[in-house]
């Protein structure tokens, strides 16, 4: 298979992936084919234990699948050493977890500032960036407490930006309410829709909320490690 | 902005310095017990040895007051030969040849009667040289000891005990120029008397029961007076042995035909060296222990760090760090503990052997190859100790890394 034109971010297909657990080869993906195209919005749906982890794993470059092609960018994952993933990681991707992963004792600041120094910023050019990001989502006057002073809204608030901060085109966000009351929940979703909406940034999404699911342009179900695409209303106006 | 960074790689040494001094900033307690572990296996060797080249020093000062350093060397009768032997050495002339020599004293020996005010004692007279007050470690109560300027003049230096015994030198008889002692009819003006000594097993001179005269003088008490023996005192107690030969081949062709006997102390320098060989094994086996375990408490301190830091470094592989960045920050962490701990371990062990010998009442000797040991060794368990978990910390897989429990 050869990399789609420039507008597609993903193309993966006849990927597979297992692990082996007590001398049993455990088939987690089964001959998953997915593309994604630039600045789309993506709901990942699926029950604990049906390979959405896996998938997403795959998809951030933190994993690499046991069989199939995979291009990211328009580049061939399937050879790409550890350190040119690294790399990819660091250039194309921005992370957002359920349980937020920000350093403990490292500030807000620092906190978003982090991707830029395994870029080889200096410090205080990396610090001018995370300011503007974490201003951006609405923390700049809490640049400099570190997490465990943050609510979970805040704490998932710095986790955006730091995802945002080195202008990544996809951003890879698993379960990103998960942790969060109702309404915060809401402010992140609208946060992330709208970062969408103003950079064309890539959203991929994780959830288990079907209501979630539909706020985006496409939505994937994933069963025992069989991916299947459920038309949502927004891809079928945009068709 | 970062358009324009794009094409660099990764973070520069400097900032992965800056980062790693940060995180153990942040660390707190836990980067003061790591480097507490290695600045204590510092101090400990760094004081152990010198602590120890301390004793050793003080063992051998010990040692030498008991007369180590001397070599006697004496002429036994022999029938066969009936040439006199002379009356004195030039001694000038044999430190000449035998620079190992730090002293030389030639002896000449006479036993007879000394009488002064009316009483009669009994004593032994020796002539020799002014050499004499060194190599016996000879220390004068009051006056001086006889030099080597006095030649026939009839000068006489008493012991203690003698001088006791004729009421010389005592509380309300001091000595006063002019005392004259009278031995077979000639008279000795007394110059000075010697502080008692304790007698010395290895030197066949008993201080405090002889008197001393100039060497030459020996003639007026005897008509022929011949050399009884040589004492001589080495600058190097190590190389006694070597010493001694050239001293005696020296002797034998000064002294020709005359069979010359050489007398080491060589039981002394045989537990001399058993004893500074002991402490050399004990130290090593003392600085070894406490290295190892300062070792072991690096290792586990920095194997907790990659444990507990597991998810951090997971986090930070996720943003793009690669295997060699994180080997690198824990790497550098480590050597900013080893570097901090082994120079504070080093002024601590050498502060703590310098108070320990101070009250010991001991003179301090720094045991200047004690700095680089302790901070070398020290230096490289926590690098070795460190490289493990850094290691492990940058093998480990991001997904792994990341996942929960």
């Amino acid at each position: 298979m050869e990399p789609q034109s420039t507008h597609t971010l993903i193309a993966m297909s006849d990927v597979c992936q297992s692990y082996s657990m007590a001398g049993h080869n455990m088939p987690v993906l089964r001959d998953v084919t997915l593309n994604i195209r630039r600045g789309q919005t993506c709901a990942i749906l699926g029950t604990s234990g049906s390979g959405k982890s896996t998938l997403l794993n795959i998809l951030g470059l933190l994993d690499r699948p046991a069989s199939g092609q995979f291009w990211f960018a328009g580049r061939n994952m399937i050879d790409a050493t550890a350190d040119e993933r690294a790399q990819l990681r660091n250039r194309e991707i921005g992370f957002v977890f359920q349980s937020f992963n920000l350093l403990p004792r490292l500030t807000a600041l620092d906190n978003v500032a982090l991707p830029l120094f395994y870029r080889g910023f200096t410090r205080s050019e990396a610090r001018d960036c995370a300011r503007v990001q974490i201003a951006r989502v609405g923390l700049g006057d809490r640049a400099h407490h570190r997490p465990a002073d943050l609510s979970g809204g805040q704490r998932q608030r710095v986790a955006i930006a730091r995802a945002l901060v080195g202008s990544p085109s996809l951003i890879l966000a698993d379960e990103p309410t998960g942790n969060l009351d109702r309404s915060t929940a809401h402010d992140v979703i609208n946060l992330l829709l709208g970062l969408n909406d103003e950079k064309a940034v890539t959203l991929v999404m994780v959830t288990h909320d079907a209501q979630l699911a539909e706020r985006l342009e496409r939505c994937l179900q994933v069963q025992d490690g069989i991916l299947k695409e459920t038309a949502n209303r927004r891809a079928m106006t945009d068709a | 902005m970062l358009e324009g960074s794009l094409h660099r790689q990764g973070p520069g040494l400097l900032q992965t310095l800056i980062e790693s001094l940060d995180s153990l900033r942040l660390l707190g307690r836990r980067s003061w017990l790591a480097m507490l572990g290695i600045a204590v296996g510092c101090a400990a060797i760094v004081a152990l040895l010198n602590i120890g080249q301390s004793a050793v020093n003080e063992a051998m000062t010990a040692f030498k007051g008991m007369g180590a350093e001397s070599i006697v060397a004496s002429f036994p009768f022999s029938p066969l030969n009936s040439r006199a032997l002379p009356p004195t050495l030039d001694t000038r002339l044999l430190l000449k040849k035998l620079p190992a020599i730090a002293q030389v004293a030639p002896t000449t020996f006479h036993s007879g009667q000394v009488r002064y005010a009316g009483r009669t004692v009994d004593a032994v007279v020796l002539g020799t040289t002014g050499g004499l007050a060194g190599t016996l470690d000879l220390k004068l109560a009051q006056g001086r000891f006889i030099s080597d300027f006095d030649q026939q003049a009839t000068y006489i230096v008493a012991g203690a005990k003698v001088a006791h015994e004729l009421g010389i030198g005592v509380p309300g008889r001091p000595l006063i120029a002019g005392m004259q002692l009278q031995i077979e009819g000639y008279l000795f003006e007394v110059i000075g008397i010697a502080r008692p000594q304790a007698p010395n097993p290895l030197i066949p001179i008993q201080v405090d029961e002889a008197l001393f005269i100039p060497i030459e003088s020996m003639r007026r008490l005897q008509p022929s007076p011949q050399l009884s023996s040589v004492i001589a005192k080495v600058r190097d107690g190590a190389v006694i042995a070597e010493s001694a030969q050239d001293l005696r081949t020296y002797l034998e062709e000064v002294l020709k035909g005359h069979d010359v006997e050489v007398l080491v102390p060589q039981q002394l320098i045989d537990s001399l060296t058993h004893q500074s060989n002991t402490f050399s094994y004990l130290l090593a086996g003392l600085g070894g222990i406490s290295l190892l375990v300062g070792g072991a408490g690096v290792m586990n301190v920095m194997l907790m760090n990659v444990s507990e830091r597991r998810r951090e470094i997971g986090v930070r592989m996720a943003l793009g760090a690669r295997a060699r960045d994180i080997r690198m920050l824990f790497l550098l962490e480590a050597a900013c503990l080893s570097v901090t701990g082994s120079l504070v371990g080093a002024a601590v062990g050498l502060l703590s052997a310098f108070l320990f010998v101070w009250f010991s009442g001991w003179r301090f000797t720094l045991a200047i190859e004690s700095l680089p040991l302790g901070v070398g060794s020290s230096l490289f368990i926590g690098l070795f100790f460190g490289l493990y978990p850094a290691v492990t910390a940058s093998r480990l897989q991001p997904v792994q890394a990341l996942r929960d429990d």
